[in-house]
């Protein structure tokens, strides 16, 4: 601490203001690096690079690393001498107030009378210094940097950036398909977020959780119209072949290890009782929970010697279970064996087609063998880890009761990390399940030809200038086609297609109640759109749909928009229901008149109930109910 | 532990200012003939106090001898003058045995003192003596005496030689050996006057008037100033910065500097920080401080270190000044850190 004698007082003020003046400047150079860390974290996370839970609080808190440098430098402590030193500078005392300050830290005796003289000299000096004067606060020139960094903080936080640059149209793309958003109703999104919603909560392993993850942000792009439909598809066939590309059948495996274990251990031994059930149902998480209650007994005790006889000889059954392997391995011998045979015959001489057949039956029999095989193989391995562990406990059930419970202990724990597979892999499973139903969604949303691109194909005949098609309102009335619906498509395509589309979609006359027809080299992805079916084409027609202009199966429209104007006729058949007959039926059986919605609900929560009392097999629950999602009413 | 001989007698500020008050007048005695050179007559002043010797270079002509011939009148000390030539001999400085005749008729040896036995003595243009002439003197400025047919003879205190000499590229000169400069406390550089400092010297010495110098100062006096000036303190940092501008001068030294590196071959001795602090506590009191400051060994440095730094080759051969590699260390050597 500086001297805080009363004439040399003025020194303790001077220290603690280059004390603060520190702080500022160690403040503001800190600033620098924070802030630029900041910046770079911010927009590492905006371009999602960077993936954290809170990305504002990771990209914000370097922003705290300029107050713990004030911090530091407004305590730590500063030399009296320094601070004397500016004084002296600053008023040209030549050195008196340091020189002053050094003399005084000698005891009062070694002092000179020259000494005193300076240090009296010094005090003298002192009651005219102006230490504001000689320390002013002097904004740091790191500050203008702060400022700079600070307003590029701000504009890379709040400048919009794209999530992902969705991927180029080609130059020959259909301008149409281009501008098609995937839509997914509100409800629709709330039924797979809460699909989602119990998948996560099953999911136990990192690869389980990213699926979740990406499937979240599929979801979240879907319901900003973030996707055209190609990106749509192409992210759902990505999340697909990942989740795929997990070894689905490792969950499987564990079951049947576990099974093969629980069978060779007596079911009605009290001790190893439940641990057995579990094992027998496959169950790794009832079978780790028995396994802790196992090891507690035996740390805690008491326990007989008939108990702990009991239970060593349990275990050592269950360490030693196998799946027989022996006889599958003759059985795969024998047919390898034969098929070589068969094999060397036809070599020598062609076999009739009893032989063939029979050789074909022998080949798909060895591959399956062989497959079963390595199936057992697996499931041996698989359950290798625990057999250690559970062969452990029974060597040491006989000397060391704590060291047996401790064996038991991380058998339980190599059974948790066991049923956190079989979750995970149920949570994929149902993941993959959840992504085919909305892939089924979207194709279904796809074929009906969704409003907005009707409107746009309308808007798109009337602007082509084609000819108003007064035919097409008769295909309504056409002749007697197998659907008839499209009775609708002929009033939609009416134009013509005068100008047409550049490439991809062909505007079909309304005639003959006929087909949207793919162009030559349309992308077969792009068939059938506009194929909303219409209000009179619900009725169906009583033949199929006849005649319509050969020349639409002529070359393809140059995709640069040069196109040929053609036109397009319907043609009368006297075949199909006209508008009167429609009308005529409606009036004797009736139009439906309940809402859809109202009839929809009932039939599912009936169907809710079957599966919940177990009336359909597991494997096929979710098709039950991707089929009630798939023919929910639609949002208005 | 510091005397307190000046203490107990008078209280350091009446000490001080008696000081200042001493040296304003030889000042002004010295200004009344000598124009402008106030830089060369502390310089000198500082010397004479500090117990040293100074070494004045200068082209002929420039009141040298004036000066020098001035203050000793101004001091009232015994004044003597060499003119230092190629044929100088020993025995003319330091005095020699001759053959003396008493009443009776009898013969003896009797020394005859040379000019080196005064208070003040002007070594004038010390370069054009023999280096055997030379060591003769400077044996004497260092151990303040002279012996001769082993009988060794006192000098008188205060004793203050004042050599001067022309600039070494000059011919018939011989240069002083390192070691003899070393013992030179002050080497001072004596410039040429001003436009107006030259009309003053010419309205001075081309007129009639003769200026009357007055002593002011006298031997005792001189000598308690001396020990006055020893009573000052300098605190740690202010001797840890002379030190550290001393070693700063030798090449091999952490704070030596690029010019040091290059054309330094040797730095100042030991005797350098001496004449530095010296000549800082002299400065001190001259300024009515009581202790030296990191100024007055900044102000210092350049008369005291000039003189003991040697040149390598590439420094000779380039024309390195020591005064420019000094500036550079005085730059780059901060006080305090």
């Amino acid at each position: 601490m500086p001297d805080a004698a009363p004439d040399l007082a003025v020194l303790a003020v001077a220290a603690r203001r280059v004390r603060w003046h520190r702080a500022l400047r160690a403040a503001a150079s800190v600033s620098v690096l924070a802030l630029a860390v900041s910046v770079a974290l911010v927009l590492l996370t905006r371009l999602h690079v960077l993936r954290v839970q809170h990305p504002l609080a990771l990209a914000l808190s370097p922003l705290a690393l300029p107050l713990l440098g004030a911090l530091l430098n407004a305590f730590r402590p500063v030399r009296p001498l320094d601070a004397a030193r500016r004084l002296d500078a600053h008023h040209r005392l030549h050195d008196r107030l340091g020189i002053a300050w050094q003399f005084r830290q000698r005891p009062p005796a070694e002092r000179t009378p020259f000494m005193q003289a300076a240090i009296d000299d010094a005090a003298e000096h002192a009651r005219s210094v102006d230490v504001r004067a000689a320390l002013p606060w002097q904004l740091p020139p790191e500050l203008r940097m702060v400022a700079v960094l600070a307003a590029l903080l701000l504009l890379v936080a709040r400048v919009p950036v794209p999530s992902r640059a969705p991927a180029r149209p080609s130059r020959l793309s259909p301008p149409v398909v281009a501008r098609d958003a995937a839509e997914l109703s509100d409800d629709d999104l709330a039924a797979f977020r809460e699909a989602v919603r119990q998948v996560e909560a099953q999911a136990r392993t990192d690869g389980a959780r990213r699926g979740v993850e990406e499937f979240n942000r599929l979801l979240d792009d879907l319901a900003h119209r973030r996707l055209d439909r190609d990106e749509a598809f192409r992210r759902l066939a990505a999340l697909q072949e990942s989740l795929a590309a997990q070894d689905a059948a490792a969950g499987r495996r564990v079951s049947e290890a576990l099974r093969s274990i629980g069978d060779e251990m007596n079911p009605r031994d009290a001790a190893t009782r439940r641990l057995a059930e579990a094992l027998r149902q496959g169950d790794a998480g009832a079978a780790a929970q028995a396994m802790r209650e196992m090891s507690q007994t035996l740390r805690q005790g008491p326990i007989t010697a008939q108990q702990r006889q009991q239970m060593s000889q349990a275990l050592q059954r269950a360490a030693e279970a196998r799946p027989d392997t022996e006889e599958l391995r003759r059985q795969v011998e024998q047919a390898r064996r034969e098929v070589e045979e068969m094999l060397r015959r036809q070599r020598e001489r062609a076999l009739n087609p009893q032989e063939e057949s029979l050789l074909r039956r022998r080949q798909r029999e060895s591959e399956r063998l062989t497959g079963e095989q390595q199936r057992r193989e697996e499931q041996r391995r698989e359950a290798e880890h625990l057999q250690r562990e559970i062969a452990q406990a029974a060597q040491d059930l006989a000397r060391d009761l704590q060291a047996a419970g401790a064996d038991l202990e991380r058998g339980a724990e190599e059974l948790s990390r066991m049923h956190d597979e079989q979750q995970s892999q149920r949570s994929n499973e149902e993941l993959r399940q959840q992504l085919e139903q909305l892939r089924e969604l979207m194709r279904q949303q796809r074929g009906q030809g969704g409003q907005r691109q009707r409107m746009r194909l309308q808007q798109f005949s009337r602007s082509a200038g084609g000819q108003q098609g007064q035919q097409g309102q008769q295909g309504q009335q056409a002749q007697p086609g197998q659907q008839g619906q499209q009775g609708q498509q002929g009033a939609l395509q009416q134009g013509g297609q005068g100008n047409g589309p550049p490439q991809g979609v062909a505007l079909v006359p309304g005639g003959s109640g006929g087909v949207p027809l793919p162009l030559p080299d349309s992308s077969p992805g792009r068939q059938g759109q506009g194929g909303q079916p219409g209000q009179q084409g619900q009725e169906p027609g009583s033949g199929a749909g006849v005649q319509h202009d050969e020349n639409l199966r002529g070359a393809a429209i140059d995709p640069l928009g040069r196109t040929q104007a053609v036109q397009v006729q319907g043609q009368q058949s006297g075949n199909g229901p006209s508008r009167s007959q429609v009308i005529r039926t409606a009036a004797g059986s009736g139009f439906a008149s309940r809402p859809y919605r109202e009839v929809y609900s009932p039939y599912w929560d009936r169907a809710r109930e079957v599966l919940h009392q177990g009336e359909v097999p597991p494997g096929f629950r979710s098709y039950v109910r991707r089929y009630f999602q798939l023919i929910r009413p639609r949002e208005k | 532990m510091a005397s307190k001989v000046e203490a107990g007698a008078t209280a350091p500020r009446e000490s001080v200012e008696r000081f200042q008050k001493d040296l304003a007048a030889v000042r002004s005695e010295v200004g009344r003939v000598i124009v402008g050179h106030q830089g060369i007559v502390d310089g000198v002043l500082t010397c004479l106090l500090a117990g040293g010797h100074a070494l004045l270079e200068g082209v002929p002509g420039l009141g040298k001898t004036m000066l020098v011939r001035t203050l000793g009148r101004a001091l009232d000390l015994q004044f003597s003058r060499v003119q230092f030539t190629p044929d100088l001999m020993p025995s003319d400085i330091l005095g020699t045995q001759v053959i003396a005749e008493d009443e009776r008729g009898g013969k003896r040896f009797e020394f005859q003192r040379g000019p080196i036995f005064a208070n003040l003595v002007l070594a004038d243009e010390i370069n054009r003596a023999t280096p055997k002439t030379q060591s003769a003197l400077l044996e004497a400025m260092q151990e303040q005496s002279v012996t001769i047919a082993r009988k060794t003879y006192s000098l008188d205190q205060p004793f203050f030689v004042l050599a001067t000499q022309n600039p070494l590229e000059m011919e018939g000169t011989y240069p002083l050996p390192e070691a003899q400069l070393d013992r030179f406390l002050f080497k001072l550089h004596v410039p040429f006057p001003k436009r107006e400092e030259l009309h003053s010297i010419l309205d001075r010495t081309t007129g009639a008037a003769e200026a009357d110098v007055k002593p002011v100062l006298d031997r005792a006096r001189i000598l308690e100033l001396r020990a006055l000036t020893r009573e000052v303190p300098v605190a740690r940092s202010v001797q840890d910065y002379a030190i550290r501008l001393v070693l700063a001068t030798h090449p091999d030294e952490e704070g030596a500097t690029a010019s040091v590196k290059r054309y330094v071959r040797f730095g100042a001795s030991p005797r350098g920080a001496q004449a530095i602090l010296l000549a800082a506590k002299i400065r001190a009191v001259m300024d009515g401080r009581f202790s030296a400051s990191a100024d007055d060994v900044r102000g210092a440095v350049m008369p005291s270190l000039r003189h003991r730094m040697i040149l390598n080759f590439e420094g000779e051969a380039e024309g390195v000044k020591p005064d420019a590699v000094l500036e550079e260390i005085l730059g780059s050597i901060k006080p305090g850190a």
